[in-house]
């Protein structure tokens, strides 16, 4: 009986997740994109009139926060099917910031279509989540860029098969706490003005969380309970848990963001992970000095991969 | 049953406290930040404009904050509006519409403290628009007159850094030339992009006219030495060089591009970019503004 | 020696949460790049450790059992959130750098395990003292490792400029805070090595 409650309860709240970030991308309005840096093109969907498109004075182009400001352009092209416009600019664009493209008195075959059409642009979606990805994972990986998680991992990383157990149960409680807490945070205490009690409120959510996911182990999965269970009291006290949530609320991140940040922080710490238990594993049976063993020279190791890993800071793709 | 109850009663009993204490706590503090943020605000401007620690700030400075809106009425047109302190007391919203042509000017009804707290300030201005529409607070300029003549313009801008964005301050005199540059906010990393903090990277930017920031970009060479030694004022006391040495070495460097700040390219780049795009910006709408004033006749403090 | 002045020695060096016990370490890599920001960061801590210590000791037959893991972290977080908001207040500047690791305070396993250890079952003055000594040996490591990182990093000591040049710029980056406490770690060892003639086990870390 307790089983198909909880069981329930976590489908809801699955459900729920997958409500909300569902709405939130469902008010995209009409979309166009940065093709170079000097570029936009824009999809209208049906043929437009070549001689109403070649005239830049039916098109305005701005940055969002800067409506005032517009950006002059050079020239409009149609493709062949004449359904996408490329408009051309005198100088780059800066393609981190929003941009606005208004198109007025749209006419297609000789009759006006719509008064006035407006596309959003700016750097598409699954770029920017893989740029997060990336960055969470490997440019500022949680252990050896910004130090956190610390706790954990030099208890956890002395074996490969302990390493890998933490990681497959830190990554899944990450990604789902990533989400709730976003979704707490943006539906719950910003709309109540309860932002100083976001510290409380995330922690808490972990904690629940990850007693339920005790439980349900518990009651499920009894095999892979005895396998990963006792790492998931140890997930509460690991620093990465908390801030990941916190990150996502300080950059006002969306779900899907908030959700790729905690995806790649989590398989991020199970990498470093496994890397650290590789070497440990080996460090056993060499000869390090007595002063050295144990904590020493593990810290010591850590601190050439995080040089190591410093190489990835240019690892600028988007 | 009875353990449950007792177990969540306890637990409720010791949210509650925490949740009360934090919120008196919270009542108390947040009023002396936002204090604090606004001082640490104001004492930047006046060191941009020369008036740093250590130097005391003169009787006839007067700094005015012009705050910048961006309305939407309820049929959905968009129009700027500034906020500006007129010359015979009182303030005023100057409406100006998305092309630049100058709109309504609506009399703000606050005093000068309501005005410099954000929510009270937001709140007189949505009070003085008519019903239905509403105004978004977008950027404060700030006008520097000294002896009643213009001494300068300071204005803020944010750029995409290479972690997290950056914010950061311009002071330009009255021919729109740069005087200054601070960063207020950035989160780069200690010993490379932070270096953007340091002044033999935040001096190059002095000097700059408007036509050279047209062009400004940034170079990947090394900073020559005597132009090192210039843009840092203790080091350059430190060699022993006067103020005519300085000056020459300044004027012979002011055409040169930015040099990168080493492993830093990607957060030089993004300052000099958000330079460049604030002060293009700036004097655009100032022009704007000032065109505005004149047609409508409104006396201005400034 | 009075218990109690045994108690803040204890925290200092014999168990030093850092250097010995090895908790708590995401800070003390990531903060300590400058002496103020270590001590900014550890004085935070003491300020939490001791009231969160004492209001535990205090309640803590009002405590349940069964919920007293939770009960402890909510009591870490109502002071971290009161120190996160007396912080800025008090110095803006430090505060932006230190920000995120005042709200990770939360989850240093240093101060739940004082407060399950010892507070939970020992007195007010006791817990108070013993709070002290284990924020007070944190701070006093925090320092340490600034000391040091901002010294061979960036050739200045608490933001002046003593060497006029930065000798070894990694230490301010994370590998060398790593690589700085290992070193320490292992004196550390070796001191205890020379003191009592015999060596710790391999060190716990959580």
């Amino acid at each position: 009986m307790s089983i198909n409650k909880h069981l329930v309860t976590i489908a809801l709240a699955v459900a729920l997740s997958f409500l909300i970030c569902g709405s939130a991308l469902a008010q995209a309005t009409e979309t166009g994109s940065f093709k170079k840096d000097k570029e936009i093109e824009i999809n209208f969907g049906v043929p437009v009139d070549e001689d109403w498109a070649q005239n830049t004075a039916n098109f305005s182009a701005y940055e969002k926060p800067d409506p005032d400001i517009k950006i002059p352009i050079e020239s409009v092209t149609l493709d062949a099917r004449k359904t996408v416009a490329t408009l051309k600019f005198k100088d780059a664009l800066n393609t981190s910031s929003d941009y606005i493209v208004e198109a007025k008195d749209v006419t297609s075959g000789g009759k006006l279509l719509k008064n006035r059409v407006e596309f959003s642009v700016k750097k598409g979606e699954a770029q920017v989540l893989f740029g997060v990805f990336l960055g969470a994972m490997l440019i500022n990986n949680f252990v050896f860029t910004q130090y956190l998680g610390l706790c954990i991992f030099f208890g956890v990383s002395q074996k490969k098969e302990t390493a890998i157990g933490m990681g497959i149960t830190f990554t899944t409680v990450m990604v789902s706490s990533a989400i709730m807490c976003w979704a707490l945070f943006s539906y719950v205490l910003q709309t109540l003005h309860l932002d100083f009690l976001r510290i409380i409120v995330f922690i808490g959510t972990v904690a629940i969380f990850v007693q339920a996911m005790d439980t349900i182990l518990r009651k499920v999965n009894p095999y892979l309970f005895k396998k990963l269970g006792v790492y998931l009291v140890l997930i509460v006290t690991n620093c990465i848990i908390l801030a990941v949530p916190l990150k996502n609320a300080d950059s006002g991140n969306g779900p899907f963001a908030s959700l790729t940040l905690g995806l790649g922080a989590g398989i991020g710490f199970a990498l470093a992970l496994f890397l650290m238990s590789c070497v440990r594993e080996k460090l056993e049976v060499c000869r390090v000095p007595a002063t050295f063993q144990g904590l020493p020279i593990a810290f010591i190791v850590t601190g050439l991969f995080a040089l190591a890993f410093l190489g990835f800071s240019g690892l600028a793709i988007f | 049953m009875k353990e449950i109850v007792k177990i969540v009663l306890s637990l409720t009993t010791v949210c509650v406290a925490a949740a009360l204490i934090l919120g008196a706590v919270f009542a108390k503090t947040d009023h002396l930040r936002k204090v604090n943020e606004e001082k640490l605000r104001e004492d930047t401007i006046q060191s941009l404009l020369g008036y740093g620690t250590g130097v005391k700030k003169p009787g006839d400075l007067k700094i005015f904050d012009v705050y910048r809106y961006v309305i939407t009425d309820d049929k959905g047109t968009t129009v700027l509006g500034y906020l500006l302190p007129l010359k015979e007391k009182g303030f005023a919203l100057a409406e100006i519409d998305l092309s630049g042509k100058p709109g309504k000017v609506i009399p703000v009804t606050a005093n000068a403290a309501q005005l410099a707290e954000p929510s009270s300030r937001d709140a007189a201005i949505n009070a003085a628009l008519p019903k239905g529409s509403k105004a978004t607070y977008a950027e404060t300029l700030s006008i520097a007159n000294l002896r009643d003549k213009r001494l300068g313009y300071v204005v803020p801008g944010s750029t995409q850094g290479f972690k997290e964005a950056i914010k950061l301050m311009v002071s330009l005199d009255p021919d729109f030339n740069v005087t200054g540059m601070a960063i207020v906010e950035a989160k780069e990393d200690p010993g490379l992009g932070a270096e953007i903090q340091q002044d033999y990277f935040r001096n190059q930017f002095v000097g700059k006219t408007v036509d050279l920031l047209k062009s400004l970009k940034v170079i990947k060479e090394p900073l020559p030495t005597d132009y090192l030694e210039v843009l840092e004022p203790a080091k350059a006391k430190k060699i022993g060089l006067t103020q005519d040495q300085i000056r020459e070495i300044k004027q012979k460097h002011v055409k040169d591009d930015i040099y990168a700040l080493t492993g830093a390219t990607i957060s030089s780049r993004a300052v000099t970019n958000g330079v460049k795009d604030t002060v293009r910006k700036f004097v655009y709408r100032l022009d704007i503004l000032t065109g505005a004033l004149k047609q409508d006749k409104l006396q201005v403090a400034f | 020696m009075n218990r109690n002045v045994q108690l803040l020695w204890n925290g200092l060096i014999p168990e030093n949460p850092i250097f010995r016990l090895a908790l708590s370490l995401c800070p003390a890599v990531a903060v300590t790049t400058s002496i103020k920001n270590g001590l900014m960061l550890g004085l935070a801590v003491l300020f939490v450790q001791v009231c969160s210590s004492c209001t535990v000791s205090i309640f803590k037959s009002y405590i349940h059992p069964r919920i007293r893991i939770p009960a402890y972290v909510i009591i870490i977080a109502l002071w971290v959130t009161v120190i996160d908001m007396i912080l800025p207040v008090i110095s803006p500047d430090v505060y932006k750098e230190v920000k995120l690791f005042i709200a990770l305070i939360v989850v240093f396993a240093i101060i739940i395990s004082r407060l399950e250890l010892f507070a939970s079952k020992e007195p007010f003055v006791p817990s108070f003292f013993d709070g002290a000594g284990m924020g007070a040996g944190f701070c006093f490591g925090l320092v340490l490792i600034g000391a040091i990182r901002e010294f061979f990093g960036a050739g200045q000591i608490y933001g002046y400029d003593v060497l006029g040049f930065k000798p070894l710029l990694v230490m301010i980056l994370p590998a060398g805070g790593f690589f700085v406490i290992g070193f320490i770690m292992a004196t550390f060892n070796w001191l205890e090595y020379k003191i009592t003639g015999k060596l710790p086990k391999s060190g716990g870390g959580h």
